[in-house]
């Protein structure tokens, strides 16, 4: 996720390229650019870290130029790290085209060997530079920029939001939109376009939303849409009815609840690209495929909500590739003096890729001699640097400190590994098949699952007094329990306990009682009768009980006080669903409450200290 | 809606050497019948076309056994070519075909079959490469049972004969022109048997097929399929879930073996567990083994991996136009290239193209001409004439296992 900002009309500068920019800034924060057009050509100047006050002469050099318009960009990295040769907008080989583009160009490694033999040379390791030299290949023995620019747009795959400005054709400024947002208004004097229409509340109350498909041409006095043949269309105006800040939240009135809501689009950005049908088989560009056919063994390191998904990734794992693998928190597996195996990967997760615990885990294995990979969000951070190669899960910027769709984004990345090992190990084409089908299902399944909120919040009201909880599962819901009872713990400080639903029989049974609800996590094919008779133990003892079962149990749906049921799903993917209601569930206990659920007290997003 | 069946090669073979060398995959056979066999069995019944897609060298080949090239406006049921050759998938084939709904089949790596609209137009270019891409990406409902295996390995020829043979004979023996000459012993026509010829028929039927001679003091143990034209030598031994094609000569001691056609094994000496390609000659005491001292499971090595083949029992794999001088001994489960010279022991796999005499300390690469010219002479012995395919052939297998020969430093093997 990246925000754009371009502006073309009276007025321009860099001081107004960046107040938009910084509206966009929730959207990606670890570098930035502006391009302005005026005077003999583009002027480009970027970042890398949080956007700062550029001025006009940051961008020319030029003390008091004039400008037309121009494009600018905060990025949240996903190809290539963020430096300043990979900020946005790139340009062509000859500096006369600028391009600022949100989201994937999954067919760019293609395109880019293309352009290289044509003799273009690239300055960043990006995905979005082949859009400026593709409009610069069309744009040869031709000055019809448009028709330049639908072409390179019909040769990308992935989803982009782009905008482009041309030093051919001062004064105005080309968008387009497959996948990525990208929102239009007209002010008075100029005309904006953005990724968001946060950024465009302090010109314009009136915007247009560009579908999928669609471009426009901006200019000063207004802006005309078309398809990506150019046939033209007309296009709504809505008004803004939100403030900024509502806005930047997508309307909610959370970071967290917006996150819980973006993550069928985590999911989706997660499996992007990754999905080889013509192989029945994944594809993990980060890691060498030598490395992964040579591992015996896998021992996971990560800490917190990664932490459960890393106990998700040993099942996966074993079950799904048939490699044992070991799971242990950061903090612990730096001080016990691990023995690692030959052939042992190490996989370290962690959403900002930042944490302590699991960094000096990460150094501990190297030192080792063990092959270390990452699963992080935040591109370019500590551990994947460290680790050198690995996968982005592609979440977006996650700011509630609970950890929402980077926990979803990680139980997918660990699907997909799981799958793409699998299937080097004698995993069937059927089956690889199957799972493959059942992925690319999750997204839709998960945007099903969100429009239950309001249920959701029902039953949390009606618990949100208790003062204790139990969650139990088995399997792979064992560690959805413990992430389920953590997410309430963190932001509804209640205490809360996940427990292996055959192990409360063992000891936990005790704290059953009338104020004690428990939440049981049932949805898989394979254990549910084994669960159920635990949720029979529970009722047999007078305990309330919450359930997540699978869409038609009623027989569990009979038994329990509560049930929210979730899609059907093969097993190990199971948990990707499970965890949105609890999430929900945690969330609205949490506001019910009272409590600051982004900003939960003694905690912090990114834990940087051991 | 017309149907057209596309016996198709995928890109997974490279296991089954050297058989997949010199024949499509549909042409070998295993239990008394080819994959193309029951195919045309299958089409003939749904009247629809049969085309095939194969690797560029053997489609003179194909297209001699399956002429034409695909229709436009004909769903297409597409059939792996690697597919066991099953009597009993004719009725599967023929019911995929009249239920008409489009499907994706597949079996362990690779797809097996899938039905495929009118509607989707084929590309310009499918090949073996590609095929299975392209049906996968067509994202056809995927059947939720396995109803085709395939051979996979080379020894897995061997590995299904013995679940193979009694359907398919039954098959067999349904489909021609038998007479039952002594219990359990069926003939076609021109076939003639010695008075001293034994037949054991109680586990299965010996079925001897056009013009078969059985001569004298021969001993049968049925199951056992005989291919028209060939001659059973005196004294010798064919015992249970052997299948010998057309033309050959056999003699000695031969158990659960596929023979293919035009190949002589005329003297003493025991085959057992084994392929043996065409115009193969084996000289009077060959022998294999067929178990190893230890009893154990059989460990193959070959294309750089290590297979567990699961059988106590598996022979030697030979290809088409290879010979053995006398008393060559084959240690269990070898590989022998396509037209490759054996003498002595043959105690490694033999790549193609090879003068295989390591017990004497000689191996040199046999050069194609020379191939080309002993099967001249073998085509003419059986009235044969040899076309420029033929020759072509031999050229293209040459070049394409030339790296089988350069892997080791000395001396070359698989």
């Amino acid at each position: 996720m990246c925000g754009i900002f371009g502006y073309v009309g009276d007025g321009a500068d860099a001081k107004l390229l960046i107040e938009g920019l910084k509206r966009l800034e929730y959207r990606g924060y670890d570098s930035w650019g502006v391009c302005l057009g005026g005077g003999p050509g583009l002027h480009l100047h970027r970042e890398v870290g949080r956007i700062t006050a550029a001025v006009a002469e940051d961008v020319t050099g030029v003390k008091g130029a004039a400008f037309w318009g121009g494009i600018s960009h905060t990025r949240w990295a996903t190809h290539g790290a963020p430096t300043v040769p990979n900020a946005h907008p790139h340009m062509d080989c000859t500096g006369r085209i600028a391009v600022a583009h949100n989201g994937i160009i999954e067919n760019h490694l293609e395109l880019k060997k293309r352009l290289l033999e044509q003799g273009h040379g690239f300055s960043s390791d990006t995905d979005s530079e082949v859009i400026p030299h593709l409009i610069e290949e069309f744009l040869k023995g031709s000055d019809d920029f448009d028709a330049a620019f639908r072409s390179t747009l019909r040769l990308l795959t992935g989803t982009y939001g782009i905008a482009v400005v041309w030093q051919g054709d001062p004064g105005r400024i080309r968008v387009a939109r497959m996948g990525s947002p990208m929102v239009l208004g007209k002010a008075k004097g100029g005309t904006l376009a953005a990724s968001d229409p946060a950024a465009l509340v302090a010109h314009t109350r009136d915007v247009i939303y560009l579908e999928d498909g669609e471009s426009a041409v901006l200019s000063r006095d207004g802006f005309t849409t078309c398809t990506l043949e150019g046939d033209p269309v007309s296009k709504a105006v809505h008004p803004i009815s939100f403030s900024a800040r509502d806005i930047e939240r997508g309307g909610y009135p959370t970071f967290m609840l917006k996150e819980i809501a973006d993550q069928p689009e985590a999911i989706r950005n997660a499996l992007r690209g990754r999905m080889v049908r013509s192989e029945g088989m994944a594809k993990l560009g980060g890691i060498e495929a030598d490395l992964l056919h040579r591992v015996q063994r896998c021992h996971i390191i990560a800490c917190g909500t990664s932490w459960h998904a890393g106990l998700v990734g040993k099942y996966l794992l074993e079950n799904l590739a048939h490699l044992p693998t070991q799971v242990s928190h950061g903090s612990e597996f730096r001080y016990a003096n691990p023995v690692l195996e030959k052939d042992t990967l190490m996989i370290a997760i962690s959403q900002s890729g930042e944490t302590a615990d699991t960094l000096a885990g990460v150094r501990e294995a190297r030192i080792r001699g063990a092959d270390v990979i990452g699963i992080c969000n935040v591109v370019g951070s500590s551990i994947a640097r460290e680790c050198g190669r690995g996968i982005y899960i592609h979440a977006g910027p996650e700011i509630g400190v609970a950890s929402t769709k980077a926990f979803t984004g990680q139980l997918t990345m660990l699907s997909l590994l799981a799958v793409y090992m699998g299937r080097m190990r004698g995993m069937s084409l059927r089956d690889g098949l199957l799972y493959l089908d059942a992925l690319e299902r999750l997204p839709q399944q998960t945007e099903a699952l969100l429009t239950k909120r309001e249920e959701v919040r029902r039953i949390a009201l009606r618990y949100a007094k208790a003062n204790n909880f139990l969650y139990v599962g088995r399997f792979y819901e064992y560690p959805v329990a413990l992430e389920g009872a953590l997410k309430l713990k963190e932001i509804s400080y209640i205490h809360a306990e996940g427990i292996p639903a055959a192990e409360l029989k063992h000891g936990p049974i005790a704290l059953v009682e009338a104020c004690v609800p428990t939440v049981v996590i049932s949805a898989q094919e394979g254990i549910r009768d084994k669960t159920m008779n635990n949720a029979h133990e529970i009722k047999a003892r007078g305990g309330p009980i919450i359930a997540v079962a699978q869409e038609g149990d009623t027989e569990l749906a009979d038994l329990v006080d509560e049930v929210i049921f979730i899609p059907r799903t093969p097993d190990p993917f199971v948990p990707i669903l499970d965890i949105i209601p609890l999430q929900l569930l945690a969330y609205y206990i949490a506001t019910e409450r009272g409590c600051d659920v982004d900003r939960p007290r003694h905690l912090a997003k990114s834990v940087t200290v051991e | 809606m017309k149907t057209e069946i596309i016996l198709f090669e995928d890109h997974c073979l490279a296991d089954m050497t050297p058989l997949h060398l010199t024949r499509p995959a549909f042409a070998i056979t295993c239990a008394c019948l080819t994959l193309a066999d029951v195919v045309r069995e299958a089409a003939r019944a749904a009247q629809a076309e049969v085309r095939a897609m194969v690797r560029d060298h053997l489609r003179p080949a194909a297209s001699g056994a399956f002429p034409g090239v695909p229709g436009t406006d004909t769903a297409k049921l597409f059939l792996n070519a690697s597919l066991l050759p099953d009597s009993a998938y004719d009725a599967a084939i023929r019911e995929m075909i009249a239920h008409g709904e489009a499907f994706l089949a597949t079996s362990g790596q690779r797809v097996t079959a899938a039905l495929v609209p009118a509607q989707r137009k084929l590309p310009e270019k499918l090949s073996p490469d590609s095929v299975t891409p392209w049906l996968l990406d067509l994202n056809l409902p995927l059947m939720d049972r396995e109803v085709f295996r395939t051979f996979d390995c080379q020894f897995h020829v061997i590995k299904h004969l013995k679940e193979l043979f009694p359907r398919n004979l039954e098959r067999r023996l349904s489909a021609g022109d038998f007479r039952e000459i002594r219990k359990g012993v069926w003939a076609a026509d021109g076939v003639q048997v010695a008075d001293t010829a034994v037949f054991h028929t109680e586990e299965g039927p010996v079925v001897l097929d056009r013009g078969v001679k059985v001569l004298d003091f021969t001993y049968f143990t049925g199951p056992v399929y005989v291919g028209a034209q060939s001659r059973i030598i005196e004294r010798s031994s064919v015992k249970e879930f052997t299948c010998i094609g057309q033309t050959c000569k056999i003699g000695g001691e031969v158990e659960e073996s596929v023979i293919e056609g035009f190949t002589n094994k005329q003297h003493h000496g025991f085959l057992g567990h084994a392929y043996v390609g065409s115009w193969v000659n084996l000289g009077a005491g060959t022998s294999n083994s067929d178990l190893k001292n230890t009893y154990g499971e059989i460990r193959l090595e070959f294309n750089g991996k290590r297979v567990d083949t699961g059988m106590q029992f598996l022979g030697c794999m030979i290809g088409d136009y290879s010979k053995s001088a006398i008393n060559t001994s084959i240690f269990t489960g070898k590989i022998v290239g396509v037209s490759s010279m054996l003498y002595g022991f043959v105690g490694q796999h033999v790549p193609s193209f090879c003068n295989y005499a390591r017990s004497f300390g000689q191996i040199t690469e046999c050069p194609v001409e020379q191939a080309i010219l002993i099967q001249k002479r073998m085509f003419s012995r059986r009235g044969i004439t040899q076309t420029e395919d033929d020759m072509q052939l031999l050229k293209t297998v040459f070049d394409m296992t030339r790296s089988e020969r350069l892997i080791s430093d000395e001396p070359p093997a698989l």
